[in-house]
């Protein structure tokens, strides 16, 4: 089963931050991407399904999008206790990396509450 | 004589506003109301003349019987499928839906006033809003979703199963294991000694006999390899087609089925040009661009599960093959050109060493641990 959990899951030091001379642990630093990976599509779902049943329509369910993106950013700094090199290798990565794959989940759970609106037009 | 002519015009204009309000006002309702209470069907929608039951508001309500009929001759076609009684169970006919009045009609009044509110019928059609039917929804936006995904499971399992266990070739291992060497080498040139790091940079790039130097006669063995050796080329067809033949397969069946009408409102605006992408199965030039029909439900489905995949499959999922190509990239089955760009970046790499900056970070950790 996969990792849902953002909190729950560790994340690895994989760099030592200190001066410039960065080394990296190849593997930590993918564990931690796929931490940021399934964080954000994991909220991009439900901010989806949470943006079609408040009715956001147009502008504002991608500002809201972006709301949640930047939450997301700010999670996973705080998770990274605010030292970004210690585990990760620049700062695009924490903030940037899968903004657009989850910008599709994001926009297909959008509609989905919208079918709920549906009416039963036809009578027998 | 101008005097003359405006007040025939204005004679006219009253005339056709009284004509208005009483067709729309009264005779329309009264009568949808009449065939409903007597079970017949509903006027025509020739009966709804253009112009009638509109009305510029941003609210609307829901629309059943009537259908204003529009102007455009294409409308026409579709028009006749969307009057209300809609069969319930072949879902492949485009239930019902609500057709619009033309957005250039004159503005005219509420049909709701004499009607009261104790019937459901109301002539209110917003030129923005439709309001679509549960089958819609039911035969066709779920079940196409059910199926992506299980679909998207099944393609999982199916690559899982029949993944041959494939025997890698000794030479690409050893050429994949040598380039990690080369990687590793780069990364922690600083932090050995410059003799040392000399000494493994000429073991690597030597001219002659270093590991790194491919005479470009053999350059092209690898790649070669990969592609005339039946077991791997039978592989990367299977992964290939494995993807491949569900998408189409799944876009036939909803090209085929589910074509022709309005099947999903997205809650945000595109422009005019994303019309033709979106709706390409609706003849309607009125119909807001956020009506999409199934097509793009498709495609919006097919995008946006993917992180579902992701979440639900574990790690592997099985629609990104970028993943699939860095995995077999690991094996070592790279081309040749891999080697020389290795060796081309040992080449530049300086060293640096860091032995002097040691003091400082050991300076900066006691500081730390003392404070």
């Amino acid at each position: 089963m996969a990792v849902h959990s953002e909190s729950g899951s560790q994340e690895k030091k994989s760099g030592n931050g200190l001066n410039e001379l960065l080394t990296f642990n190849a593997e930590n630093m993918q564990n931690n991407m796929k931490i940021i990976y399934y964080s954000r599509t994991f909220l991009s779902i439900i901010g989806g399904v949470v943006a079609g049943i408040l009715g956001f329509t147009g502008l504002k369910g991608f500002v809201f999008y972006l709301l949640l993106m930047a939450v997301t950013s700010v999670g996973l700094v705080a998770k990274a206790k605010f030292s970004i090199p210690t585990y990760f290798d620049s700062w695009n990565r924490v903030l940037l990396d899968g903004f657009l794959g989850g910008l599709m989940s994001f926009v297909l759970f959008w509609t989905y509450p919208s079918l709920m609106k549906y009416d039963n037009i036809s009578e027998v | 004589d101008n005097f003359d002519d405006d007040a025939v015009v204005d004679q006219q204009s009253e005339i056709f506003e009284l004509w208005k309000m009483v067709m729309d006002r009264f005779a329309l309702p009264l009568l949808i109301d009449l065939c409903d209470k007597a079970g017949l069907d509903p006027p025509p929608h020739e009966a709804c003349r253009p112009g009638v039951c509109s009305e510029p508001s941003p609210k609307t309500t829901s629309v059943s019987a009537p259908d204003a009929s529009s102007i455009d001759a294409a409308a026409e076609d579709s028009a006749p499928s969307s009057i209300s009684i809609a069969e319930d169970s072949p879902p492949i006919q485009p239930p019902a839906t609500s057709t619009l009045p033309p957005p250039d009609s004159p503005p005219s009044v509420l049909c709701t006033s004499l009607l009261g509110s104790e019937t459901a019928l109301s002539c209110r059609i917003m030129a923005e809003d439709l309001v679509l039917d549960t089958a819609i929804r039911d035969w066709v936006l779920i079940p196409l979703s059910v199926v992506m995904v299980l679909i998207g499971v099944l393609r999982y399992f199916v690559s899982k199963l029949m993944r041959s266990s494939q025997t890698p070739d000794v030479k690409i291992v050893k050429e994949g294991q040598m380039m990690l060497r080369a990687r590793n080498l780069r990364a922690g040139a600083n932090f050995i000694p410059a003799k040392a790091f000399r000494a493994r940079k000429i073991y690597f790039c030597n001219e002659e006999n270093g590991l790194l130097f491919v005479p470009k006669g053999q350059a092209q063995n690898p790649q070669a390899q990969m592609f005339s050796d039946p077991n791997m080329a039978m592989d990367m067809m299977k992964k290939n087609l494995s993807m491949i033949i569900p998408q189409t397969l799944t876009f036939a069946w909803v090209n085929f089925f589910f074509s022709g009408f309005v099947a999903a409102k997205i809650p945000f605006p595109l422009t005019q040009r994303f019309r033709s992408m979106l709706q390409n199965g609706i003849d309607l030039s009125t119909v807001d661009v956020s009506y999409v029909s199934s097509r793009s439900w498709y495609f919006l489905n097919l995008f946006g599960l993917r992180g579902l995949f992701s979440l639900i499959l574990g790690e592997e999922n099985a629609v990104d093959d970028t993943q699939r190509m860095m995995q077999m990239g690991g094996f070592g089955m790279d081309p040749s050109k891999g080697l020389s760009a290795e060796k081309d970046n040992l080449d530049i790499t300086q060293h640096d060493w860091a032995l002097p900056n040691f003091e400082q970070r050991a300076e900066a950790v006691l500081r730390k641990v003392v404070n």
